[in-house]
């Protein structure tokens, strides 16, 4: 008798709940546009922030209103391009410059100086230098791999930072976290990064003492490779531009710090 | 309210010995950057013989500072090298050749505020206790100040070099201090001081007399009573709002050492060439105080005492409380560098934050240490800053009292530098 009684009780409670809900959502419906559902469907949903919304509703219904542009979605990359194009009414035949991620730094050793006890961030240890020879290099205490929401950084062996090609999508996270500022993000053209695995800025002599594979400044890369695609600053080389003419073979890279991702 | 903790002081070691003169090392690197502010111009060249005292650099901009050769001799190299806190900055080496007597300047007769400041700045004068603000700026409030405060509490364990050099050269520091209360155009000059350095207490009593323009506080010691906004509250009753500067309740701070080296340039001409700091540790059998070059290596320094090192020992700069571990024993000592510590690593464990407050309870600007510490935990650095992480002077009272052994300061160091 109570179990009935009491399915009786709840069931019209429950009912008169639902009317009041039923009346409410159609008397205070807010109108989305219909756009920004489909948009949403399409993007990651990753809420990463690198478009510079603060989350991807956010983005798409700064997109519905036309007021942000198709081509911000870093992680979703040519695709969601597209795929947003075609919700926008908008043309996507323009080429979609795709970045990755590189890691400036890729030694064979660290040379130390002193034992690092503190606690184990990057950000800690960067307040005093790490114990680190180089001041410059990376820690390797994975402040990367934590920031990365792909799981496309991974420390190997020596706890140097990989980064997976495939996987990383320059949303820019890890540029942010690396207290050294390492990380760069780098175009990709024919499905490849030529990057210079040093961040080291004191002269080559120095460099020497602290580092196998640092870059010294010899500017062979700027004579051997084409025209303007490297650069020497404050002793230390970098790429400028991205050009499928390098070949790092031909370099003869004294070092052998210039490397290429793909 | 006043907090802060208790500590053994660990002085008693160093405290009744002279201060022992250190031979002139074989060569001194000098950066370029040693203080708060733009990095000075270098100015000598590679190759080029230098005198002692001589300026091997220049201010770049108003609050930079002028950096002179610490001894004689050939430059022998002008390159990137890392400091003791493991930045990197541009430096000069230089190798010791020759002649050592100091290139002084003109001692400045005509004694003006303007003429105080500019022989300040060009003695290369900056803040010693640590912090290493150009003392020329300093010196030149932007607000009125009434009272000038003559900073003796060196509140740190272990360090004794400004007690030593009040025992030993009372008269030129309360002269040079004379000097600063002058250039900020203060009244009053006040020296505060903590209750344990008897004699120091004895000497300047004896020194500032019945002259009544100074007047000698004498605190209870506790830590950190040296940071100048608790000295200033300890005192005055005054509290410096937060984000503020002493000069906002009328009061400039200044330390023991740089009143000397004020003293030393105005009246003597010369420049800062060296400084007073303690050697000290519970590895070493002799603590001591030394007087030694700008620049000299902290290697050679732990040679000449023939210090004991084993693998788990930790060579750190300034005090224990707030000094840090020398990243590279290769560096040289800077004009900020008020001490050389010896001691053992001890391997914490760290556990999570029980939440016990005691933490709430020591800290002297009243912040609440385990609320940051969330933050941090969180990533949530603007919270911190809401919370006041930019008023944590890092004294290291929380980290100090934590029964779990979270490395507090250490986070909200890395929280700043986030920010």
């Amino acid at each position: 008798m109570t179990v009935i009684q009491s399915i009786i009780v709840f069931g019209s409670i429950g009912l008169v709940a639902g009317i009041i809900l039923v009346i409410a959502y159609s008397k205070l419906k807010v109108e989305e546009d219909p756009k920004v559902e489909k948009i949403l469907e399409s993007l990651p949903g990753l809420n990463c922030g690198s478009c510079g919304c603060a989350s991807c509703h956010e983005y798409a219904v700064l997109l519905a209103k036309g007021e942000a542009g198709i081509d911000l979605c870093r992680p979703g990359g040519p695709e969601v391009r597209k795929k947003l194009a075609f919700i926008m009414n908008m043309d996507s035949s323009e080429e979609c410059a795709v970045f990755k991620a590189v890691i400036r730094c890729r030694t064979q050793e660290r040379k130390c100086t002193a034992d690092y006890t503190g606690p184990r961030t990057c950000a800690a240890a960067h307040l005093t230098g790490g114990g680190m020879a180089c001041k410059y290099g990376c820690l390797g205490y994975g402040d990367c791999v934590e920031a990365c929401p792909f799981g496309a950084i991974s420390l190997d062996k020596d706890n140097f930072p990989v980064i997976n090609f495939s996987l990383c999508t320059a949303c820019g996270l890890c540029v942010r976290s690396c207290p050294r500022n390492l990380i760069t993000l780098e175009r990709v053209i024919d499905g490849r990064v030529v990057y210079v695995g040093c961040s080291n800025r004191q002269p080559g002599k120095e460099t020497r003492k602290v580092c196998v594979s640092g870059c010294i400044a010899c500017r062979i890369c700027e004579k051997k490779a084409p025209e303007g695609t490297f650069q020497v600053k404050d002793n230390l080389s970098g790429v400028i531009r991205q050009d499928p003419g390098i070949k790092i073979d031909e370099i003869k890279c004294p070092t052998k710090c210039i490397y290429e991702m793909s | 309210m006043l907090r802060g903790i208790k500590i053994h002081s660990y002085k008693e070691s160093t405290r009744h010995e002279k201060i022992e003169g250190l031979p002139f090392p074989e060569k001194v690197t000098l950066y370029a950057s040693q203080h708060i502010g733009a990095h000075s111009r270098i100015i000598v060249k590679k190759n080029e013989q230098v005198r002692r005292g001589q300026a091997v650099a220049q201010p770049q901009g108003r609050c930079s500072s002028y950096l002179h050769a610490s001894i004689g001799g050939k430059v022998q190299d002008i390159t990137v090298l890392p400091r003791p806190d493991g930045l990197v900055c541009e430096a000069v080496v230089i190798a010791r050749e020759g002649d050592q007597a100091i290139q002084l300047m003109e001692p400045v007769k005509d004694i003006t505020p303007e003429s105080i400041r500019s022989r300040v700045s060009e003695a290369g004068i900056v803040g010693m206790g640590g912090a290493g603000f150009p003392a020329s700026v300093k010196l030149d409030p932007p607000k009125p100040v009434q009272t000038a405060f003559l900073n003796a509490c060196e509140c740190e364990p272990y360090l004794t070099a400004d007690e030593r050099l009040l025992i030993e050269d009372a008269k030129k520091v309360v002269e040079g201090f004379r000097l600063v209360k002058k250039a900020v155009g203060a009244e009053k000059g006040i020296i505060g001081i903590e209750d344990d350095k008897k004699h120091a207490i004895g000497v300047l009593r004896q020194v500032t007399g019945s002259s009544g323009d100074i007047e000698l506080s004498v605190l209870p010691k506790v830590y950190p009573q040296g940071y100048e906004k608790m000295l200033i509250t300890a005192v005055t009753g005054k509290e410096v709002p937060s984000g503020g500067l002493p000069h906002d309740v009328g009061v400039s701070v200044h330390n023991v050492g740089t009143c000397l080296a004020v003293y030393e340039a105005v009246n003597e001409g010369k420049p800062l060439i060296e400084r007073v700091l303690t050697l000290a540790g519970p590895q070493l059998i002799d603590s001591v105080n030394i007087r030694v070059s700008i620049g000299t290596g902290i290697r050679e320094i732990i040679d000449y005492y023939q210090v004991i090192r084993t693998a788990s020992s930790r060579i750190l700069i300034g005090g224990p409380m707030m000094g840090f571990a020398v990243d590279d024993i290769d560096s040289a000592v800077m004009k900020t560098t008020s001490g050389i510590l010896v001691d053992n690593a001890g391997k914490t464990v760290e556990h999570p934050c029980s939440g016990c407050g005691k933490c709430v309870d020591v800290c002297p600007m009243g912040l609440v240490p385990q609320r940051l510490n969330r933050f941090y935990d969180g990533k949530d650095y603007a919270g911190m800053k809401s919370e006041g992480l930019l008023d944590c002077m890092e004294c290291g009272c929380c980290a100090y009292i934590c029964p779990c052994g979270v490395p507090l300061t250490y986070k909200f160091k890395a929280g700043k530098r986030k920010l």
